[in-house]
Parts: structure tokens; C-alpha cells; sequence
């Protein structure tokens, strides 16, 4: 899952495919909630989502 | 809940946890304002602004909505105007200078508000930004050859 979270963050997949990054980025963060690196990007992911 | 109010949510756990985050700041000031809630932005960019002097976008977004929040019991435009000075020495960036003249409208100084909003005007021509010279432009009708100018509330 981290590596994941990598590719997001090098590829900008949040920005480009939020609907993708948000199942999983929140399914991270059920798991470890303090992870502000994922939840910074399951906001850009959800701002992205909300401007579709 | 919609995505976008999830989306605040979130931006305002990061900034919360971590101040140093300017973008996740300053994108919860931008939900927070566009949802009216302008006292919460204003303490937000407060708080960050204490912790991190040095950013200057947080900065000027604090000097812009002490200068001109659309809720006007938030202004301060004694405490815009030195900040705004502060930040156009720092970066000599017209828009910079631009909250400069808010800060003086907003204190009711709206000759001087006009004479720095045209320097900005000059500035912004000279750079080749020429949206927002006309953006600027058309702000400085509001200064000019007025007694109240302040910038418009809600």
C-alpha cells in the first residue's frame, strides 16, 4: 500500500484519477489514520473529485 | 456530505497537525471562506502565520482578509497595512502591493489607497502581467476621488 501511495505522489494520480486514489487512500487510513502524507492526498483527491 | 466539505475536512486535520503544510493551510482558508466561515479562516492563517513567519503566501492572505474580509467586524486595516508593506519589500510583487492599497482603503485613506494601487498598475505593465494590470485597474476606480472607499463587505 505505501509503494501505492508513492506512485500517487510521483505521479500525481490524485490528482488524476481521484476516483482510484480515494478507495485506496482511505482504506489506508482506516488502518493507520495518523498518516498525514495520505490524508493530505485523500484531500487533494476529494477537491479533485468535487471539481468533476 | 459533499466531496468538497470531506475535502475540508481533511485539509484542515493536516493543517492542524502540521502548520509547516502551506498548501494544505491555505486550501483550508480557500473551503473556509467559501463556505462562509471566515473567523475560523482568519484564526487559521493567524495561528500559521505566528508558528511561520517566513511564508509569505500565508502572509498575504492574512493581510488581505484583515484588510478586506466580506465580514467587516474581522478587519483590521492598522494591522493589514504594516504586514502588507512588509510582504511587497520581501517580494516586490504588484499583487503584493495591491493589498497594500486595500489595507489603506480600508482605513479610510483612499487618496493614498489610489497613488499606491497606480504604482502597482505601472509595476504590473512593467512585469508584463497584463490581466492583472486590468484587474488592478479596474479596482482603482473604487479608490478614486472618493471620501469612503473601503472594500465592500458582505
Amino acid at each position: 500500500m505505501q509503494t501505492r501511495i508513492s506512485t500517487w505522489q510521483s505521479s500525481s494520480q490524485a490528482q488524476n484519477k481521484p476516483g482510484e486514489a480515494l478507495e485506496e487512500l482511505q482504506a489506508l487510513l482506516r488502518t493507520t489514520p495518523d498518516d498525514m502524507s495520505a490524508r493530505f492526498l485523500l484531500a487533494k483527491a476529494l477537491l479533485q473529485l468535487e471539481r468533476r | 456530505m459533499s466531496a468538497g466539505d470531506e475535502a475540508l475536512d481533511e485539509f484542515l486535520r493536516v493543517a492542524q497537525a502540521d502548520l509547516n503544510n502551506e498548501e494544505a493551510v491555505l486550501q483550508s482558508v480557500t473551503l473556509l471562506s467559501r463556505a462562509r466561515q471566515y473567523a475560523k479562516a482568519l484564526a487559521l492563517l493567524e495561528k500559521s502565520h505566528a508558528q511561520h513567519p517566513e511564508k509569505t503566501d500565508t502572509a498575504a492572505t492574512l493581510a488581505y482578509l484583515l484588510a478586506a474580509s466580506p465580514q467587516n467586524d474581522l478587519r483590521s486595516g492598522a494591522r493589514a497595512l504594516p504586514l502588507a508593506e512588509e510582504i511587497f519589500r520581501t517580494t516586490g510583487l504588484p499583487q503584493h502591493g495591491a493589498i497594500v492599497a486595500l489595507a489603506l482603503a480600508e482605513l479610510g485613506r483612499c487618496a493614498e489607497a489610489a497613488d499606491s494601487q497606480q504604482k502597482m498598475i505601472a509595476l504590473a505593465e512593467q512585469k508584463q502581467l497584463m490581466d492583472l494590470a486590468s484587474k488592478l485597474r479596474a479596482d482603482l476606480k473604487l479608490y478614486e476621488g472618493r471620501q469612503s472607499c473601503r472594500p465592500a463587505g458582505q
